[in-house]
């Protein structure tokens, strides 16, 4: 059963990190769109935006090693120039996020942890498409209905435009906080439930094995050459009832005929053995290791 | 553009491939998360239990056989402590080919192992055919033939007996031994003493000393052909060696005052004995049964008694009050050697005997009021009592170190009892009349 727990952890581990890598790109790509049409000279706000995502992807590397730390150095040496070019490839990678939310279509598919992850994936691109029509739309309003003004009606323009683009900008990053904020009490949840459903699975299984172990000992003769050092294993068939339907001694076996002929006659005699509380458990074949201990 | 694009293509390529993969892996550890939790369930057994395992000797087959071979069979088992024969009147069937057995009739039973056989003349003798089924897996577990002369018949039985326990128990069994115990018979005016030889099941009996004086204490030499014992014939206490087959016997000591609680070195050229000084004081020797140099081994005010030899024959195990009151002590067969102490469970512990492994120590123990029969591990001093009797004396261990034959007092009269040391089973082997006492259970012979 021990070894159970590190499987588990193993396994969302595994998933997590593909979720939070998801999510990471995910928001990097919202990012990079919603900055592609501000970029042209707004750096503040861009610098903004780099030090909201940092915190943000932050938050989210919390929970997991430091391998999603590689997505970071993306965005803070953002500082100029660099996020432009970044912000470039966003055009060519939205078919790309799309086949990237299919592959978290199937991770529903799993426990808890990922199921509520791939709804947020989801959530996020849908608030990203409303924050990118805002700003594009307006820019060619105005563009067409202002296109004979002054220089200096211009200049206002663009004041008016910078000014708006950090208004979205603050809109998104509420909006992200939003669902950073919700992301993290619904990984909070997952994990509560997770730790809880683990929980109760290792203690079925102790208390199972426990039983098996009782019923064994108890039908085991133990003869006078089964001495503390002999150590054999016998793997037992066993039928969803608990009836013993083979039990095999596997080699290598330091106990001589008696110790062999005691152990299967155990497991025949044990038979039927106990059957676990929630049959996800029950297993057709049992290894049990006879090692005295006296 | 052109040529930032497709830069930053590739970089976001690396991540992505990276990000896939991930998401394979973690996708196919999610979804082995079943597979996983499934991993071999393991359970380590680390106790047994000991109670008698269930057993039925059939009556085998064979007309005008002069011995039952399987009764002898069926009380050897019983008395070992460790197998519970099934009674006769409760067998579902009495099959004497393996294809006559009817398993599940067995199982009903609950007989965990079944055996059968079959006894044919052969010439003059007979030749014995037995097979030692597992009712639970349908096994057979043993399948052997022996040839016996008529007379021969009950120790075939035994040799088969101790085949049929070391298959089940894992150490030979100690049937085909014989023991020695001492009977006193007759009113107080006209007591007799006598030193008997048997089968360990008590049959057979030979006498092979008797007298009207007390004899005491008869000890098996290793090699079984020979037995050591005190006597007072003629008033005195001397320590005779007999071979058993000839008769033939020796006073190896027959020193003034107390001669007594002789015991063989394990090389058999050595005796220990308990010998008096002038003063009345007793000490521990061991006499050269060749050179006859006697070796002081104890000097102590206190009584030093009833020693045996280590395993090593170079040390022994002795009774001593020097610190007031009776416990097993060891000392060192050298010059100088000073006795260390063995047993601190309880307030008397006495008459030690060695396990064949000697990893054990046999002694009487007090408990309660009464004397009783206790194991005592030598490495660590632990103590277990083994018996429940009000007066349990001289224990000796069987040669395959699984029982402790020892004497009790049943209904007034002197018994011999076993009790095996795993189960705690306790068996009796009473004579016909009278006491029997002092046993002592010969080496395999």
């Amino acid at each position: 059963m021990t070894a159970a727990h590190p499987h588990f952890f193993r396994d969302h581990a595994g998933s997590l990190i593909g979720s939070i890598v998801l999510h990471g790109l995910l928001v990097v790509v919202a990012l990079w769109i919603a900055a592609y049409s501000p970029t042209t000279r707004v750096v503040s706000p861009a610098v903004i935006e780099a030090t909201l995502v940092t915190p943000q992807q932050r938050q989210y590397v919390t929970p997991t090693p430091p391998e999603v730390a590689q997505p970071e150095p993306a965005p803070t040496p953002k500082p100029a120039a660099k996020p432009t070019p970044r912000v470039a490839p966003p055009k060519p990678l939205p078919p790309v996020p799309v086949p990237k939310v299919q592959p978290g279509k199937p991770v529903k598919v799993t426990p808890g942890v990922t199921e509520r992850a791939t709804p947020k994936t989801e959530a996020k691109p849908k608030t990203e498409p409303k924050l990118e029509p805002k700003p594009e739309p307006k820019p060619k309003e105005r563009g067409l209905s202002k296109a004979e003004d002054s220089a200096l009606e211009r200049e206002m323009h663009e004041n008016q435009k910078a000014i708006k683009s950090e208004a979205q900008s603050r809109e998104q990053e509420a909006a992200r906080q939003r669902i950073e904020a919700q992301a993290r009490a619904d990984a909070l949840a997952r994990q509560k439930a997770d730790a809880l459903r683990q929980q109760q699975a290792a203690g079925e299984t102790s208390q199972y094995l426990a039983e098996v172990k009782a019923r064994v000992e108890h039908a085991w003769s133990r003869p006078a050459s089964a001495k503390k050092g002999v150590q054999c294993t016998l793997e037992v068939d066993q039928a969803p009832t608990g009836t013993v339907l083979q039990a095999r001694v596997i080699n290598p076996c330091n106990g001589d005929d008696a110790v062999r002929t005691s152990i299967r006659d155990a497991a025949l005699r044990a038979s039927p053995l106990p059957v676990p509380k929630n049959a996800d458990l029950f297993q057709r074949t049992l290894h049990l290791v006879f090692s005295p201990d006296d | 553009m052109p040529i930032f694009s497709s830069e930053p293509y590739t970089w976001c390529l690396a991540p992505m491939i990276n990000l896939f993969r991930r998401l394979v892996v973690g996708l196919v550890l999610v979804l082995g998360a079943p597979l996983s939790a499934h991993a071999q369930l393991t359970v380590d057994i680390t106790k047994g239990n000991t109670s008698p395992i269930p057993i039925a000797v059939v009556p085998f087959g064979g007309d005008g056989i002069p011995v039952d071979v399987a009764q002898v069979i069926d009380g050897d088992l019983t008395r070992s402590g460790r197998l519970a024969p099934l009674g006769r009147s409760s067998m579902p069937q009495r099959p004497t080919l393996a294809t006559q057995i009817d398993l599940p009739q067995w199982r009903l039973v609950k007989s965990d192992y079944l055996t059968i056989g079959r006894v044919r003349p052969d010439g003059a003798g007979y030749v014995v055919e037995v097979e030692l089924h597992s009712v639970l897996s349908g096994e057979r577990v043993l399948g052997v033939a022996l040839t016996s002369t008529a007379g021969g018949l009950r120790l075939t039985a035994h040799r088969i007996a101790d085949m049929i326990y070391e298959k089940i128990i894992g150490v030979p069994g100690a049937f085909a031994t014989r023991i020695a115990y001492v009977a006193v018979e007759g009113s107080v005016a006209a007591r007799r003493w006598r030193l008997v030889v048997s089968d360990s099941d008590g049959e057979n009996p030979i006498t092979i000393v008797d007298s009207k004086e007390p004899l005491m204490s008869p000890v098996w030499s290793p090699d079984g052909t020979k037995l050591a014992y005190v006597s007072f014939e003629g008033r005195v206490s001397s320590v005779f060696v007999q071979s058993i087959q000839t008769g033939v016997r020796e006073r190896v000591s027959g020193r003034a005052g107390i001669n007594g609680a002789p015991a063989w070195a394990p090389d058999g050229h050595r005796l220990a004995l308990a010998l008096s000084q002038p003063d009345g004081n007793v000490d521990v020797f061991v006499l050269d049964l060749e050179t006859k140099a006697l070796l002081r081994v104890t000097d102590d005010p206190a009584i030093d008694t009833e020693p045996c030899f280590g395993a090593d024959g170079q040390s022994l195990y002795f009774t001593s009050d020097r610190a007031g009151r009776p416990q097993v002590y060891q000392i060192r067969l050298a010059a100088g050697e000073r006795p260390k102490r063995v047993t601190f469970e309880g307030s008397y512990n006495a008459r030690p005997r060695l396990s064949p492994d000697g990893k054990t120590l046999a002694v009487v123990t007090q408990d309660q009021g009464a004397y009783r029969i206790a194991r005592v591990d030598v490495a660590t001093g632990q103590s277990v009592i083994l018996t429940t009797g009000r007066l349990d004396e001289s224990p000796t261990f069987a040669p395959n170190g699984q029982a402790i034959i020892y004497s009790a007092r049943e209904r007034g009269r002197g018994v011999l009892a076993s009790v095996a040391i795993d189960s705690g089973v306790v068996a009796k082997i009473t004579a016909p009349s009278g006491d029997i006492r002092d046993p002592a259970w010969s080496p395999r012979l």
